[in-house]
């Protein structure tokens, strides 16, 4: 099981991933490593409690009962990567825009999700 | 497109009772006991299959009607461990508001103590729905039932 820190790493080097790429050229993996990153952090707070989630579904639960602030978006996250990953490039490119990548899942779910975990979590050392 | 023999199991909700077609009961008991025991294994059969059908269906029935122009249809399949629930779009394109309803229509099933998600998918072709779920068995809570993936009209 990943430490707490080694989360914390792993989400940072999938944001610095997500910056890089152009999210609206490869719109289907931005949104899959925008999910992962989500993931990590959430299992950076996990971590801190000395828990960590089995799968989806469990970390699905703990955001939902533990911190429902965060709910809407990390499912929104949750339902557009498996979209992503399982759709078809025919059907995934139909149902998103491109242009709302950046500004709907990375700005604005992502980093939702990011502002609360920082204000949850303590610098990382 | 999809022409196997998927059956489905399509609710009527008439006095503010849900029902099954009478053709439906055997396989709507089968996949009902299914959900409640993933959900409610400490209950006894016939007063969780009820409780399912009233506080579970209904509840998700009423959900789809208030949110109509754009639920196309609602599914809830067969899944081992917990609920599912596949609410279809009427566009073609993922609707970010109505994924806040979706994500808070969950919130609300699971604070009556149902172990469910719910998932948003865009309306497309069969194929294209079938990649999520399975429609074998699956109970129809809303929508036509020709909107069911591999479904062919009746």
């Amino acid at each position: 099981m990943a430490t707490q820190s080694q989360h914390r790493v792993k989400a940072r080097g999938n944001r610095e991933f997500l910056d890089e790429i152009d999210a609206s050229a490869r719109a289907d993996w931005a949104v899959v490593v925008a999910f992962y990153t989500a993931a990590h952090l959430i299992e950076d707070v996990r971590a801190g409690g000395s828990r960590h989630s089995l799968n989806h579904r469990e970390r699905l639960d703990f955001v939902r009962v533990h911190h429902r602030a965060i709910f809407v978006q990390f499912q929104h996250l949750y339902t557009t990567s498996l979209l992503a990953r399982y759709d078809s490039n025919a059907a995934f490119y139909r149902r998103f825009a491109n242009a709302d990548i950046r500004s709907v899942v990375i700005d604005g779910w992502l980093a939702a999700i990011e502002g609360y975990v920082a204000g949850l979590t303590t610098p990382a050392p | 497109m999809i022409t196997a023999n998927h059956s489905v199991i399509v609710l009527n909700r008439t006095s503010g009772q849900v029902t099954v077609e009478p053709e439906d009961e055997d396989r709507f008991v089968i996949s009902a006991q299914e959900a409640v025991k993933a959900c409610q294994d400490h209950q006894k059969a016939d007063h969780a299959i009820r409780a399912f059908k009233q506080e579970f269906l209904g509840p998700l029935w009423e959900w789809c009607f208030l949110h109509a122009s754009r639920v196309k249809a609602c599914f809830v399949p067969r899944t081992v461990g917990h609920l599912e629930v596949y609410v279809i779009g009427t566009s073609e394109q993922y609707d970010f508001a109505f994924g806040d309803d979706v994500a808070r229509l969950e919130l609300s099933l699971a604070d009556r103590g149902w172990n469910v998600s719910a998932m948003q998918l865009p309306d497309g072709p069969d194929e294209d729905l079938l990649s999520y779920f399975n429609p074998e068995g699956a109970i129809q809570v809303y929508g036509n039932p020709e909107s069911a993936p591999g479904q062919s009209p009746r």
